[in-house]
This record gives structure tokens, C-alpha cells and sequence, in this order.
């Protein structure tokens, strides 16, 4: 799947793609600026009256577009901006993606990294507003949420600037492949799990196998009617051939 | 693998324990109260959106004002601030 | 492996999920146990990683500072008094700026007059060129500028603040009763500043249908724009100004009966607002109200120097883009309307005479509805115009003062009357060309574009007849 539909302005070969995803009012923004500055397009998703902001952040000699999703508190398709963020993360395949979430509501924006999670293994958890969580008494154990979501996870302190450099790296890592996330997702219980099991299979001649079966079919057993013509409308293209850069050649993602 | 241990958790200065498992509407819930969420009498768009914000069974809301004009109502659930309208808190069942 | 194309594929998947969608007992309960799911693994997950100490020492500042900003009593007092200081900064922060600015772009223009003599241009040429589209750019930047540079600036360190939410969380309840949506109070504060910036900010509003209210009800607040126009004539009729020897251009208020007119215009476009979004989801947007699910963020203090910069940067593109797409032609289509003579007579003064018999109705006259009609591409040049038509001069003038003002406007037969109608026409009326272009990228309708542009002026025209009317039939009865 092709990066070429959402016609990225900043997008050369060579560089990487992040998507930044993560609820409002979570700082993403203020990350956004942070590694960006002044590299930075501002034009809409294609066909939609969204705004999408893309910027070019330079590390380690590395050069990253960071694509910035609306702010969304699931990727469930309820709403354009939900949509467009699943889209992408699905079908444009950035090279990683970034959940930003909000250390002082740790719970409610794990739902979202569960669900990236599910789409992509290519996930890199940036804990965001530790100086406020501290403020309000709350204590995060970046390792203790490493290990429970099986994703890396970077403090941050986004209007600081603290932590980015780590984040960036850890990123670039599994930009490159370096780093190989094992996500833990959920488990939804003998007979949907079933029912997943057996629609995966009748799934392998009709999806890529760059996409995952298992959440596709999670969708289709969930009754979205949007999943349907996002793979129709991406199916159509020709696929590249694997060989972007740290493609391991493993296609099936998670499950 | 570390684990950290769960702290006690300080009684929260914001209101009283929740009331013994009387199952009503949160929009009856007088402002201060503690309750746990039951079940959602909800649907569609609507439904969804009470999900992404918390409002699951099993979560506890904290009703924490009221608008000056009446409603909405503001809730504070899984370490957030979210404002319903009457309307919608009636379909969300809590005890 | 080249896959099959869109539709065999969609056909295949339906049919799948077909098959399944019996077995797993309809989507609802099937997506109630998915998201349940997630929701429990979060909370195991986050359950080990998060502890918390007895310190809530911030939370208390916080919820107390919530407490006075959306309590019973002093919430909406003190909203009001927030967005009434905001635009008391704007207003007369703007002043001296607006003033240099003008002076800045109107003495470069004798540079470029100068120019074109040198090179031996026609008359023509230089009226088009420079009395036309030069003079009308300079006019809507000095104008423009100042106030959205500092506008902007301050709203979006609220929104930053995350008090904005507040803002649609004390006044819901008054926009549910109009069959709106509570966000629309953020859209409306939003026009205050530019009804094109308000229009795009009704993005926040998911419901189609009440975004549409709020899109066609936009304009019923003064933008930055009309704020000078209605400023200038309230100071000059309703406040005594340039009766006595009062120096100074732009937005002072002359009095406290002018201040006074200016809030009441603006509760009266609020009220519109209202009056006008319960008529429309009556009538043409017909439907239930959407659902109201607010999240109030936690206050954070705004990074006040990087709001400023990229807000200003952004704010000074936009108006000067628009200067230039919009305010040039306007200006050559002016000039040349006031210098093309069409039986001895500039064809601005016959379009004044044309709209004479309805402007007189409106108590008005031609040459104003002129004016407005003309200033369709920027509010900011109705006066200009009208000055223009008044004298009989070829180009947009500046007036000098509020007392030049009051003479000419009082030699053409202005009275009070005259003066509230024309702010009342400028408070409803149709919204300026780039709103219009803005309402139509956003809807994507011809029909709603339309309708955006007839319904407040259906709605201004029938109030200034109607005041017009009451107060000359008060009038006559009196004697």
C-alpha cells in the first residue's frame, strides 16, 4: 500500500513517514511544534475538509515527515477525523506510528493505543505531561507500561522539550526495524475468537498481507460498514513490492 | 520484571461513597455523589462516544457540577472532566 | 500478487461479513464486548503501571478555579466581562497601529503616483492601478490588520488556556433551546473577530446539521471589519462626537451613550443569532438535536511567546492574501464604477439613484445601499465608498476625522434615524465575499451559499423598514 494517495508535500524518498496520533488535549500539538518548528505544511486530507499539518523533523542525521492525525479517541471509524486517522495508519503504512497520551488519564487513552496496536506493531507509546501527573500526585512506571503493552514507551514533556530526543530515536529504531514491538492485545473471548480465526482465513485472498487479518476481521465481525470501501478503494492499487527501509518481510502484523 | 506496588489510594476529598446500589439515570445524581456505571441505554454515534470518554460499566463518575444555566452537567471519569446534557446522562445507567 | 479490483472485492467482503454478522448476533453487542475488552485490558495495564501519592494540592487550584469560571452566580459575569476585555484590547490596541499603518501605505501611494507619472502612464492606467486597487488593498490592510493581529493572538491563548470549552459548557443550554448546538457559542465568539475564521472554526461542530446553523448564523455578529464602521457612526451620532472640536480618527468611543449603542448592537446580533438558528431548525434544518459530549480539559498555561508568533504570522498571511485576492479588484471595480460615465453620470451615482426608492425605505438612501452592496468583498469600505459617492470624487477617501465625517454625512441629509439604520443594515446583512467563499468550500452547496448570503439580508432589509417605519409613524403622530 502507497503512501502516493494522501500525496504528502514533504514526502521524499528516503525520508521517513511517522503518523502522530493520540486524543485531544493531550499536548500532540505542542509535540507536533516541538520536533517541527518551522518545517511545517499545513493543507487537508484529500477529499475532506480536515486539516492536516505535516512537518519535517531532522534526528541523528535522519529526516522524518511527521504526519499529524486528528485527535481522536478511537480508531473505531464514528466520525471523518477517526476515519481518516484508521486510513492512515492502515493503508498508507507510515513507517511508525506515535500514540501520544495524556499521563494524568493514563486508562481512557490506553483504549486508543490498543487499537493502533491492533492495526500496527509499529508503535512507539510517548507518555506526555509527566510534569502534570506529578503535579496531581500520579506516578507512571514507564517500564511497568512498557511490559504491559509490549510497546517502547518515552516519557515526555512536550512544552520542554524533555524526553524528545529519546523519543525520536526509539522511533527512527522502529522506523528502521532495529526495534521489532510485540504488542499485547487483547483477547476478546473463545467465540469471537473463533469467529476471527475463521474469517481470517477466507480474508487471505482478498486483503494484502501487509494488512492485518485479525483486525480486519475484527471489523467486519463488528458491523463497520466503513472498512469495506476503505480496503475496496485501496485494494484497486497496484502493491509496490516489499523493500522499504527495515521491511522484515513478515506480513502478517499481530494476532 | 519490576512491579511496582499499588499505593493506597487517598480518600478522595471530592465526595462522599457512593450510595448503596440504588440503579438510577446519572442525570438524577445529585452534584458531589460518586457513582459506578452499570449499564448504557445508548445508541449509535451517541453510544459511542459515552464509550471513547470512559463511561464503560464498571468505571466510576464523579459528578462534579453543574452548568450555571442547568446543564449540561460535568462528570469526571477516568481522570477526565466531560460535560452531558441531561439528555444523554438519562440513558446511562449507575448504582 | 496483484489483488482484484474495488468492486469484486467489497462484493466478497459484504458477503462475508453477511455470514457472520447472523452468528455474532448483530454489531451492538458484538462492538459493546470489543470495546469492553479494550477497556479492561487497559485498566489492568494501567492499574500496574500508574500508583498515586495523597498530594492533590493542584487538583484542588484547579477545580476551585473551575468553581468561580462556571459557578451559578459568577460564571457567566465573568465570561462576559473575559470576552468584553478581549475585545476592548482589540479595539483599542488597533487604534495607533491602524493609524501608522494608514499613513505608512497612503504616503507610499504618492511614490507610486509618482512613478506612473515618470513612466508616462494614461490616467486611466494610474486610476485603475493605483486609485483603484492600490488604495483599496492599503485602506482593508490598515484597517484589517491591527485588530486581527491581536484577536487572534488572545483567543487562541484562551483556547490554549482550555477555557474555551468552559465558554460552550455555561451557554448550552441557551443554543439547545434555539435547537443549536452548545460549540456554536465558540463559533460565534470566533466571527467576532472574522466571520470567514468563524465559518471554518464551525468544523468543531460534528453534526451536520448544526453545523449549518452556526455557518448561516455566523455573520450576525460584527466582524473586525464592521467594528470601525459602526464605532465611527455611533461616536458620531450617538455620542456627539466632531460636534465640538474633537481631534483623532478611528475607534474612540466620543461618549459613553456611543459605548453604550456598540454592546447593544452586539446583544442585539447575539440575540439574532439565537432568534434566527430556533427559526432555521424549525424550518429548513429540521432535526433532533445532536449529542453534547464536552470534554473540559485541565487548565494549562499557554506558551504565551509561541502562540503570539505563529498566531500573528498566520493571522498577518491570511488578511494580506486576502487583501490582495479580494480587496484589488473590488478597488478597480469601484474606480472605475465612480469614473466611467454613463450618460454624463459616473455610473456610481446612477446605481446610487437606482437603489434610491428602496434605500429611502430602509431609511437609508441609494448611495448607501450602494455603498453596502459595493463593499460586498470587504466590509471596511463601505464608509470609503460612501464618502466617495457623497463627494463626487474618483477614488476611496480617507476621512480626516470624525468631524469631516459628521459634515459631509450631516450635509446629505443624515439624521439618527439614518445612522441606526445603516448599523443595523451593517449588522445584517450579507456576509463579505470571502465569508461566502469560505461557506462555500465548507459546504460544498450552492443552495446553502446562497441562502447564507439572502437570509440575513432578508433579515436586515425587513428590520430597517421596520424601524424606519415605527419611528417615522411615531414621528408623525407626534406631530
Amino acid at each position: 500500500m502507497s503512501l502516493d494517495r494522501y500525496h504528502l508535500r514533504l514526502f521524499t524518498p528516503g525520508r521517513l513517514v511517522v503518523a502522530l496520533a493520540g486524543n485531544p488535549n493531550t499536548g500532540k500539538s505542542t509535540l507536533f511544534n516541538r520536533l517541527t518548528g518551522l518545517r511545517v505544511h499545513t493543507g487537508n486530507w484529500p477529499g475532506k475538509t480536515v486539516v492536516r499539518n505535516e512537518g519535517l523533523c531532522v534526528r541523528g542525521g535522519r529526516e522524518v515527515v511527521l504526519v499529524d492525525l486528528p485527535g481522536t479517541y478511537s480508531l473505531l471509524a464514528s466520525s471523518p477525523e477517526e476515519l481518516i486517522a484508521r486510513d492512515f495508519v492502515c493503508f498508507g503504512r507510515p513507517h511508525a506510528s506515535v500514540v501520544v497520551v495524556d499521563a494524568t488519564c493514563l486508562e481512557r487513552n490506553l483504549n486508543l493505543v490498543l487499537q493502533m496496536a491492533e492495526i500496527t506493531p509499529r508503535v512507539v507509546v510517548c507518555l506526555n505531561l509527566v510534569d502534570e501527573a506529578r503535579r496531581k500526585g500520579i506516578q507512571v512506571d514507564p517500564a511497568a507500561l512498557e511490559e504491559g503493552l509490549g510497546l517502547p514507551v518515552v516519557p515526555t514533556v512536550a512544552r520542554d522539550g524533555a524526553g524528545l530526543d529519546v523519543l525520536m530515536e526509539r522511533v527512527i529504531g522502529v522506523a528502521d526495524g532495529r526495534i521489532q514491538p510485540a504488542p499485547r492485545i487483547p483477547a476478546y473471548g473463545c467465540y469471537l475468537e473463533a469467529c476471527i480465526e475463521g474469517l481470517s482465513g477466507q480474508l487471505k485472498d482478498l486483503v494484502d498481507g501487509q494488512i492485518s487479518r485479525r483486525w480486519v476481521a475484527l471489523r467486519l465481525v463488528e458491523g463497520d460498514e466503513t472498512i469495506i470501501s476503505s480496503l475496496a478503494a485501496f485494494a484497486a492499487l497496484r502493491l509496490p513490492p516489499p523493500g522499504r527501509t527495515g521491511e522484515t518481510g513478515d506480513p502478517e502484523a499481530g494476532g | 520484571m519490576r512491579r511496582l506496588p499499588m499505593l493506597q489510594r487517598a480518600p478522595d476529598p471530592a465526595g462522599p461513597d457512593p450510595e448503596p446500589g440504588v440503579l438510577r439515570p446519572l442525570s438524577d445524581v445529585p452534584v458531589g455523589h460518586r457513582v459506578n456505571v452499570e449499564s448504557l441505554h445508548l445508541d449509535g454515534l451517541l453510544r459511542r462516544r459515552v464509550l471513547d470518554l470512559g463511561f464503560v460499566p464498571g468505571a466510576v463518575v464523579h459528578v462534579v457540577r453543574r452548568s450555571p444555566l442547568g446543564d449540561p452537567t460535568a462528570y469526571m471519569v477516568m481522570g477526565a472532566v466531560v460535560a452531558l446534557r441531561a439528555g444523554e446522562a438519562k440513558g446511562i445507567k449507575v448504582r | 500478487m496483484p489483488l482484484p479490483s474495488g468492486g469484486p472485492v467489497s462484493a466478497e467482503l459484504r458477503r462475508i461479513q453477511e455470514s457472520y454478522r447472523d452468528a455474532a448476533a448483530g454489531g451492538h453487542d458484538v462492538r459493546d464486548h470489543i470495546v469492553g475488552s479494550i477497556y479492561r485490558r487497559a485498566r489492568e495495564v494501567a492499574g500496574r503501571a500508574v500508583s498515586r501519592d495523597g498530594s492533590r494540592g493542584r487538583l484542588d487550584w484547579e477545580r476551585r478555579l473551575d468553581d468561580v469560571l462556571t459557578s451559578r452566580w459568577a460564571g457567566i459575569p465573568v465570561m462576559l466581562a473575559l470576552l468584553g476585555v478581549v475585545f476592548w484590547i482589540t479595539l483599542a490596541g488597533a487604534n495607533v497601529p491602524s493609524e501608522l499603518l494608514g499613513r505608512l501605505l497612503f504616503g507610499f501611494q504618492e511614490v507610486l503616483s509618482g512613478l506612473f507619472r515618470a513612466a508616462g502612464a494614461p490616467a486611466w492606467l494610474h486610476g485603475v492601478l493605483v486609485l483603484g486597487v492600490y488604495r483599496c488593498v492599503a485602506w482593508v490592510v490598515a484597517v484589517m490588520l491591527p485588530p486581527m493581529a491581536i484577536f487572534f493572538p488572545l483567543f487562541t491563548l484562551l483556547e490554549d488556556l482550555g477555557y474555551l470549552p468552559r465558554v460552550a459548557f455555561n451557554l448550552d443550554s441557551l443554543f439547545r433551546r434555539a435547537g443549536a448546538h452548545g460549540k456554536q457559542a465558540l463559533t460565534m465568539s470566533m466571527g467576532f473577530g472574522c466571520n470567514a475564521a468563524g465559518v471554518i472554526s464551525c468544523r468543531i461542530i460534528e453534526s451536520p446539521r448544526e453545523r449549518l446553523i452556526a455557518i448561516l448564523t455566523n455573520t450576525f455578529v460584527p466582524c473586525n471589519g464592521r467594528f470601525p464602521t459602526l464605532i465611527a457612526l455611533a461616536a458620531v451620532f450617538f455620542g456627539g462626537a466632531g460636534a465640538a472640536a474633537t481631534a483623532g480618527t478611528g475607534a474612540t468611543y466620543a461618549s459613553v451613550a456611543a459605548t453604550g449603542v456598540v454592546l447593544g448592537l452586539i446583544v442585539l446580533g447575539v440575540l439574532m443569532t439565537l432568534l434566527v438558528s430556533r427559526f432555521l431548525s424549525r424550518s429548513v434544518l429540521r432535526g433532533e438535536p445532536s449529542a453534547f459530549v464536552l470534554e473540559l480539559p485541565p487548565y494549562r498555561v499557554p506558551q504565551v511567546g509561541r502562540v503570539i508568533v505563529r498566531s500573528i504570522l498566520d493571522r498577518t498571511l491570511f488578511v494580506l492574501g486576502r487583501a490582495v485576492s479580494v480587496a484589488a479588484p473590488a478597488g478597480a471595480l469601484v474606480w472605475i464604477l465612480a469614473n466611467v460615465t454613463l450618460g454624463g453620470q459616473p455610473v456610481l451615482l446612477c446605481l446610487g439613484r437606482l437603489l434610491g426608492p428602496l434605500g429611502r425605505l430602509m431609511g437609508l438612501d441609494g448611495f448607501i445601499l450602494t455603498a453596502f452592496v459595493l463593499a460586498l468583498p470587504a466590509n471596511e469600505i463601505v464608509l470609503p465608498v460612501l464618502l466617495m459617492a457623497y463627494l463626487g470624487v474618483g477614488s476611496l477617501l480617507q476621512f480626516e476625522g470624525l468631524t469631516a465625517l459628521r459634515s459631509v454625512l450631516a450635509a446629505h441629509g443624515w439624521t439618527w434615524l439614518t445612522a441606526a439604520c445603516a448599523m443595523l443594515f451593517s449588522l445584517m446583512h450579507f456576509p463579505c465575499g470571502t465569508t461566502l467563499l469560505t461557506i462555500f468550500k465548507e459546504t460544498g452547496s450552492h443552495r446553502w451559499t446562497a441562502l447564507a448570503a439572502l437570509l440575513p439580508t432578508g433579515v436586515g432589509v425587513a428590520a430597517c423598514i421596520a424601524v424606519a417605519g415605527l419611528v417615522r409613524l411615531v414621528s408623525h403622530l407626534l406631530g
